[in-house]
Protein backbone atom coordinates (compact mmCIF):
# COMPACT_ATOMS: atom_id res chain seq x y z
CA UNK A 1 0.00 0.00 0.00
CA UNK A 2 1.13 3.51 -0.77
CA UNK A 3 -0.99 6.02 1.15
CA UNK A 4 -3.05 8.58 -0.75
CA UNK A 5 -1.26 11.64 -2.02
CA UNK A 6 -2.23 14.73 -4.03
CA UNK A 7 -0.14 14.74 -7.22
CA UNK A 8 1.06 18.00 -8.78
CA UNK A 9 -1.51 17.23 -11.50
CA UNK A 10 -4.19 17.64 -8.72
CA UNK A 11 -5.13 13.97 -8.98
CA UNK A 12 -5.21 11.96 -5.77
CA UNK A 13 -3.36 8.66 -6.07
CA UNK A 14 -2.75 5.68 -3.84
CA UNK A 15 -1.67 2.10 -4.40
CA UNK A 16 -3.07 -1.17 -3.12
CA UNK A 17 -2.11 -4.78 -3.64
CA UNK A 18 -4.73 -7.19 -4.84
CA UNK A 19 -5.15 -8.60 -1.33
CA UNK A 20 -5.55 -5.14 0.20
CA UNK A 21 -8.02 -4.13 -2.49
CA UNK A 22 -9.95 -7.31 -1.88
CA UNK A 23 -10.04 -6.63 1.86
CA UNK A 24 -11.36 -3.07 1.42
CA UNK A 25 -13.87 -4.28 -1.20
CA UNK A 26 -15.09 -7.01 1.10
CA UNK A 27 -15.56 -4.59 4.02
CA UNK A 28 -17.31 -1.99 1.84
CA UNK A 29 -19.61 -4.74 0.55
CA UNK A 30 -20.38 -5.83 4.10
CA UNK A 31 -21.27 -2.31 5.22
CA UNK A 32 -23.44 -1.83 2.13
CA UNK A 33 -25.08 -5.17 2.96
CA UNK A 34 -25.87 -4.06 6.52
CA UNK A 35 -27.46 -0.86 5.21
CA UNK A 36 -29.20 -2.56 2.33
CA UNK A 37 -31.75 -4.05 4.69
CA UNK A 38 -32.55 -0.59 6.03
CA UNK A 39 -32.62 1.10 2.65
CA UNK A 40 -35.26 -1.28 1.37
CA UNK A 41 -37.26 -1.76 4.56
CA UNK A 42 -40.13 0.17 6.04
CA UNK A 43 -42.04 -0.25 9.28
CA UNK A 44 -44.97 1.64 7.82
CA UNK A 45 -46.69 -0.20 4.98
CA UNK A 46 -48.44 2.99 3.81
CA UNK A 47 -45.10 4.70 3.27
CA UNK A 48 -43.27 1.66 1.94
CA UNK A 49 -43.71 2.61 -1.68
CA UNK A 50 -42.87 6.28 -1.29
CA UNK A 51 -39.14 6.12 -0.71
CA UNK A 52 -39.49 7.69 2.70
CA UNK A 53 -40.78 5.63 5.58
CA UNK A 54 -37.65 4.28 7.24
CA UNK A 55 -37.91 2.32 10.43
CA UNK A 56 -39.17 4.10 13.49
CA UNK A 57 -36.80 3.07 16.23
CA UNK A 58 -33.08 3.00 16.72
CA UNK A 59 -31.57 -0.24 15.45
CA UNK A 60 -30.59 -3.04 17.80
CA UNK A 61 -27.42 -3.82 15.87
CA UNK A 62 -24.89 -1.41 17.42
CA UNK A 63 -23.12 -0.95 14.07
CA UNK A 64 -26.32 0.10 12.25
CA UNK A 65 -27.33 2.18 15.27
CA UNK A 66 -24.05 4.09 14.99
CA UNK A 67 -24.27 4.53 11.19
CA UNK A 68 -27.86 5.76 11.45
CA UNK A 69 -28.03 7.47 14.84
CA UNK A 70 -30.94 9.28 16.46
CA UNK A 71 -31.18 12.88 15.32
CA UNK A 72 -32.70 14.32 18.50
CA UNK A 73 -31.12 13.95 21.89
CA UNK A 74 -33.75 13.37 24.53
CA UNK A 75 -36.76 13.45 22.21
CA UNK A 76 -37.67 9.95 21.06
CA UNK A 77 -40.82 11.03 19.24
CA UNK A 78 -38.99 13.61 17.14
CA UNK A 79 -36.17 11.12 16.47
CA UNK A 80 -38.69 8.55 15.33
CA UNK A 81 -40.41 10.98 12.98
CA UNK A 82 -37.11 12.20 11.56
CA UNK A 83 -35.84 8.64 11.11
CA UNK A 84 -38.98 7.73 9.19
CA UNK A 85 -38.43 10.63 6.82
CA UNK A 86 -34.68 10.43 6.31
CA UNK A 87 -33.25 7.04 7.19
CA UNK A 88 -33.72 5.29 3.90
CA UNK A 89 -32.15 8.17 2.00
CA UNK A 90 -29.18 8.23 4.38
CA UNK A 91 -28.69 4.46 4.08
CA UNK A 92 -28.97 4.65 0.27
CA UNK A 93 -26.38 7.42 0.03
CA UNK A 94 -23.99 5.40 2.19
CA UNK A 95 -24.49 2.41 -0.11
CA UNK A 96 -23.83 4.63 -3.17
CA UNK A 97 -20.51 5.71 -1.64
CA UNK A 98 -19.53 2.09 -0.97
CA UNK A 99 -20.32 1.24 -4.60
CA UNK A 100 -18.05 4.10 -5.76
CA UNK A 101 -15.23 2.61 -3.67
CA UNK A 102 -15.86 -0.84 -5.15
CA UNK A 103 -15.70 0.62 -8.66
CA UNK A 104 -12.39 2.36 -8.06
CA UNK A 105 -10.88 -0.90 -6.76
CA UNK A 106 -12.14 -2.96 -9.70
CA UNK A 107 -9.09 -2.01 -11.74
CA UNK A 108 -6.79 -3.65 -9.18
CA UNK A 109 -8.87 -6.81 -9.05
CA UNK A 110 -8.88 -6.98 -12.86
CA UNK A 111 -5.09 -6.65 -13.02
CA UNK A 112 -4.64 -9.20 -10.27
CA UNK A 113 -6.49 -11.76 -12.36
CA UNK A 114 -4.26 -11.16 -15.38
CA UNK A 115 -0.90 -11.08 -13.59
CA UNK A 116 -1.06 -12.20 -9.98
CA UNK A 117 1.54 -9.97 -8.33
CA UNK A 118 2.60 -12.63 -5.85
CA UNK A 119 1.97 -15.72 -7.92
CA UNK A 120 4.40 -17.98 -6.10
CA UNK A 121 3.10 -17.09 -2.66
CA UNK A 122 0.77 -19.88 -1.64
CA UNK A 123 -1.25 -17.54 0.58
CA UNK A 124 -1.83 -14.98 -2.13
CA UNK A 125 -5.40 -15.99 -2.80
CA UNK A 126 -6.58 -15.93 0.79
CA UNK A 127 -6.44 -13.40 3.57
CA UNK A 128 -3.96 -14.69 6.15
CA UNK A 129 -5.30 -15.23 9.66
CA UNK A 130 -2.63 -13.00 11.06
CA UNK A 131 -3.23 -9.47 9.88
CA UNK A 132 0.32 -8.33 10.58
CA UNK A 133 1.51 -11.12 8.28
CA UNK A 134 -0.92 -9.80 5.72
CA UNK A 135 0.76 -6.43 5.73
CA UNK A 136 4.34 -7.67 6.12
CA UNK A 137 3.98 -10.17 3.29
CA UNK A 138 3.20 -7.41 0.87
CA UNK A 139 5.20 -4.55 2.19
CA UNK A 140 7.64 -4.81 -0.70
CA UNK A 141 4.77 -4.81 -3.13
CA UNK A 142 3.30 -1.34 -3.39
CA UNK A 143 0.49 -2.70 -5.52
CA UNK A 144 -1.44 -1.03 -8.26
CA UNK A 145 -2.00 2.68 -8.39
CA UNK A 146 -5.51 4.10 -8.51
CA UNK A 147 -6.33 7.74 -9.13
CA UNK A 148 -9.33 9.46 -7.57
CA UNK A 149 -10.96 12.75 -8.46
CA UNK A 150 -12.20 14.83 -5.51
CA UNK A 151 -15.85 13.67 -5.45
CA UNK A 152 -14.64 10.05 -5.56
CA UNK A 153 -12.13 10.74 -2.81
CA UNK A 154 -14.91 12.18 -0.64
CA UNK A 155 -17.03 9.07 -1.23
CA UNK A 156 -13.98 7.08 -0.13
CA UNK A 157 -13.64 9.16 3.05
CA UNK A 158 -17.29 8.58 3.92
CA UNK A 159 -17.09 4.84 3.25
CA UNK A 160 -13.78 4.37 5.09
CA UNK A 161 -15.43 6.13 8.02
CA UNK A 162 -18.52 3.90 7.84
CA UNK A 163 -16.32 0.79 7.73
CA UNK A 164 -14.29 1.95 10.74
CA UNK A 165 -17.47 2.83 12.65
CA UNK A 166 -18.78 -0.66 11.93
CA UNK A 167 -15.56 -2.39 13.02
CA UNK A 168 -15.42 -0.24 16.17
CA UNK A 169 -18.98 -1.26 17.02
CA UNK A 170 -18.03 -4.92 16.51
CA UNK A 171 -14.98 -4.47 18.75
CA UNK A 172 -17.02 -2.65 21.39
CA UNK A 173 -14.96 0.55 21.08
CA UNK A 174 -17.36 3.15 22.43
CA UNK A 175 -15.15 5.66 24.19
CA UNK A 176 -11.63 7.05 23.77
CA UNK A 177 -10.43 4.79 26.60
CA UNK A 178 -11.75 1.50 25.22
CA UNK A 179 -9.06 -0.96 24.18
CA UNK A 180 -9.21 -4.26 22.33
CA UNK A 181 -9.10 -7.49 24.34
CA UNK A 182 -5.56 -8.71 23.63
CA UNK A 183 -6.41 -12.32 24.42
CA UNK A 184 -8.92 -12.39 21.57
CA UNK A 185 -6.99 -13.15 18.37
CA UNK A 186 -9.91 -12.42 16.05
CA UNK A 187 -10.38 -9.03 17.72
CA UNK A 188 -6.68 -8.25 17.36
CA UNK A 189 -6.82 -9.01 13.63
CA UNK A 190 -9.83 -6.76 13.27
CA UNK A 191 -8.09 -4.05 15.30
CA UNK A 192 -5.10 -4.20 12.94
CA UNK A 193 -7.40 -3.74 9.98
CA UNK A 194 -9.14 -0.88 11.81
CA UNK A 195 -5.86 0.92 12.44
CA UNK A 196 -4.68 0.30 8.88
CA UNK A 197 -7.89 1.84 7.53
CA UNK A 198 -7.28 4.77 9.89
CA UNK A 199 -3.89 5.29 8.24
CA UNK A 200 -5.47 5.29 4.78
CA UNK A 201 -8.17 7.70 5.96
CA UNK A 202 -5.61 10.07 7.46
CA UNK A 203 -3.62 10.14 4.20
CA UNK A 204 -6.79 10.75 2.21
CA UNK A 205 -7.94 13.66 4.43
CA UNK A 206 -4.52 15.23 3.95
CA UNK A 207 -4.64 14.65 0.18
CA UNK A 208 -8.16 16.06 -0.20
CA UNK A 209 -7.17 19.02 1.93
CA UNK A 210 -4.01 19.93 0.01
CA UNK B 1 -36.19 15.38 3.23
CA UNK B 2 -39.10 17.68 2.92
CA UNK B 3 -41.48 18.67 5.59
CA UNK B 4 -43.76 21.67 5.27
CA UNK B 5 -44.48 23.61 8.41
CA UNK B 6 -47.27 26.15 7.90
CA UNK B 7 -46.78 29.46 9.68
CA UNK B 8 -48.71 29.45 12.95
CA UNK B 9 -50.39 32.85 12.36
CA UNK B 10 -51.23 35.14 9.49
CA UNK B 11 -49.11 38.29 9.53
CA UNK B 12 -51.27 41.22 10.73
CA UNK B 13 -50.40 43.32 7.71
CA UNK B 14 -52.22 40.85 5.51
CA UNK B 15 -55.43 40.92 7.52
CA UNK B 16 -56.92 44.09 5.95
CA UNK B 17 -56.81 45.95 9.25
CA UNK B 18 -54.71 48.91 8.16
CA UNK B 19 -55.41 52.48 9.11
CA UNK B 20 -56.33 53.78 5.68
CA UNK B 21 -59.66 51.94 5.92
CA UNK B 22 -60.22 53.00 9.52
CA UNK B 23 -59.75 56.68 8.70
CA UNK B 24 -62.78 56.69 6.44
CA UNK B 25 -65.01 55.61 9.31
CA UNK B 26 -63.82 58.52 11.44
CA UNK B 27 -66.37 61.22 12.43
CA UNK B 28 -66.98 63.64 9.58
CA UNK B 29 -69.46 66.45 10.24
CA UNK B 30 -71.31 67.44 7.05
CA UNK B 31 -71.44 71.13 6.16
CA UNK B 32 -68.42 72.18 8.12
CA UNK B 33 -66.21 74.01 5.75
CA UNK B 34 -63.81 75.87 8.02
CA UNK B 35 -60.21 74.86 7.65
CA UNK B 36 -59.74 74.38 11.40
CA UNK B 37 -62.76 72.10 11.79
CA UNK B 38 -61.72 69.89 8.92
CA UNK B 39 -58.23 69.73 10.32
CA UNK B 40 -59.61 68.70 13.69
CA UNK B 41 -61.53 65.85 12.13
CA UNK B 42 -58.40 64.71 10.36
CA UNK B 43 -56.36 65.03 13.52
CA UNK B 44 -58.95 63.04 15.43
CA UNK B 45 -59.02 60.42 12.79
CA UNK B 46 -55.24 60.33 12.74
CA UNK B 47 -55.07 60.05 16.53
CA UNK B 48 -57.48 57.10 16.50
CA UNK B 49 -55.39 55.56 13.79
CA UNK B 50 -52.17 56.07 15.73
CA UNK B 51 -53.68 54.56 18.84
CA UNK B 52 -54.68 51.52 16.83
CA UNK B 53 -51.19 51.33 15.41
CA UNK B 54 -49.67 51.40 18.87
CA UNK B 55 -52.04 48.68 20.07
CA UNK B 56 -51.21 46.71 16.99
CA UNK B 57 -47.50 47.13 17.51
CA UNK B 58 -47.76 45.86 21.09
CA UNK B 59 -49.74 42.86 19.95
CA UNK B 60 -47.29 42.16 17.13
CA UNK B 61 -44.34 42.37 19.49
CA UNK B 62 -45.98 39.83 21.77
CA UNK B 63 -46.61 37.52 18.83
CA UNK B 64 -43.02 37.90 17.67
CA UNK B 65 -41.74 37.12 21.12
CA UNK B 66 -43.74 33.87 21.15
CA UNK B 67 -42.52 32.79 17.72
CA UNK B 68 -38.92 33.70 18.53
CA UNK B 69 -39.03 31.37 21.53
CA UNK B 70 -39.62 28.60 19.00
CA UNK B 71 -36.78 29.48 16.70
CA UNK B 72 -33.34 28.84 18.20
CA UNK B 73 -32.19 25.26 17.77
CA UNK B 74 -28.65 23.96 17.88
CA UNK B 75 -26.66 21.27 16.12
CA UNK B 76 -24.37 19.39 18.49
CA UNK B 77 -21.50 17.17 17.37
CA UNK B 78 -20.56 14.53 19.95
CA UNK B 79 -17.18 12.96 20.58
CA UNK B 80 -16.61 9.44 19.34
CA UNK B 81 -13.49 7.29 19.52
CA UNK B 82 -13.47 6.47 15.81
CA UNK B 83 -13.40 9.65 13.77
CA UNK B 84 -9.97 11.13 13.21
CA UNK B 85 -9.37 14.66 14.46
CA UNK B 86 -8.11 15.70 11.02
CA UNK B 87 -11.28 14.32 9.43
CA UNK B 88 -13.64 16.09 11.86
CA UNK B 89 -11.80 19.37 11.32
CA UNK B 90 -11.99 18.90 7.54
CA UNK B 91 -15.75 18.17 7.74
CA UNK B 92 -16.29 21.38 9.73
CA UNK B 93 -14.38 23.38 7.12
CA UNK B 94 -15.76 21.75 4.00
CA UNK B 95 -19.40 21.51 5.10
CA UNK B 96 -19.92 24.57 7.33
CA UNK B 97 -17.25 26.68 5.65
CA UNK B 98 -15.52 27.51 8.94
CA UNK B 99 -12.06 29.03 8.69
CA UNK B 100 -9.23 26.71 9.71
CA UNK B 101 -8.83 28.10 13.24
CA UNK B 102 -12.56 27.93 14.04
CA UNK B 103 -12.87 24.37 12.70
CA UNK B 104 -9.86 23.35 14.77
CA UNK B 105 -11.28 25.02 17.89
CA UNK B 106 -14.66 23.28 17.53
CA UNK B 107 -13.00 19.92 16.79
CA UNK B 108 -10.86 20.23 19.94
CA UNK B 109 -13.94 21.21 21.92
CA UNK B 110 -15.66 18.01 20.74
CA UNK B 111 -12.54 16.05 21.63
CA UNK B 112 -12.00 17.51 25.10
CA UNK B 113 -15.51 18.41 26.26
CA UNK B 114 -17.29 15.53 24.56
CA UNK B 115 -19.51 17.83 22.51
CA UNK B 116 -19.67 21.13 20.71
CA UNK B 117 -22.43 23.35 19.35
CA UNK B 118 -21.48 23.83 15.71
CA UNK B 119 -24.57 25.64 14.41
CA UNK B 120 -27.59 27.62 15.64
CA UNK B 121 -30.75 28.40 13.70
CA UNK B 122 -34.16 27.12 12.71
CA UNK B 123 -35.24 23.58 13.38
CA UNK B 124 -35.35 22.73 9.66
CA UNK B 125 -31.84 24.08 9.13
CA UNK B 126 -30.48 22.08 12.08
CA UNK B 127 -32.17 18.93 10.79
CA UNK B 128 -30.36 19.41 7.48
CA UNK B 129 -27.04 19.84 9.29
CA UNK B 130 -27.57 16.76 11.45
CA UNK B 131 -28.42 14.65 8.43
CA UNK B 132 -25.31 15.96 6.64
CA UNK B 133 -23.16 15.10 9.66
CA UNK B 134 -24.60 11.57 9.64
CA UNK B 135 -23.65 11.38 5.96
CA UNK B 136 -20.05 12.06 7.04
CA UNK B 137 -20.29 9.49 9.82
CA UNK B 138 -20.13 12.11 12.57
CA UNK B 139 -22.39 11.66 15.57
CA UNK B 140 -24.65 14.73 15.68
CA UNK B 141 -27.99 15.67 17.21
CA UNK B 142 -30.20 18.73 17.32
CA UNK B 143 -32.12 20.19 20.22
CA UNK B 144 -33.62 23.45 21.41
CA UNK B 145 -30.94 25.94 22.31
CA UNK B 146 -32.19 26.30 25.87
CA UNK B 147 -32.74 22.58 26.49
Amino acid sequence: MIPFYREPTREITGSFTAVEAELISSLATQVAGLLGEVASRSDDPELAGTGIGGSTDRHDDPAIARLLPNAYSGDDDASREFRQLTERGLASRKIDNAVIVLHSLEKIAAEAHVTPSVADDADAATVPDDASALFEAYQDDAGTEIALDDPTAIAWLRTLTDIRLTIAARLGIESDDDTVDDTDDAALVLADVYNWLGLITESLVEAVDS
Amino acid sequence: MSRVRAPSFTPRLLQGNSCSTQQKIGPVTPGRSSFNATLTDQQLSSAVCQARNVAQAIEDTELQATTQLDSPWVTIVWNDPVNLMSYVSWVFRSYFGFPHEEAERLMLQVHHDGRSVVATGSREEMERHVEAMHDFGLWATLQKADA
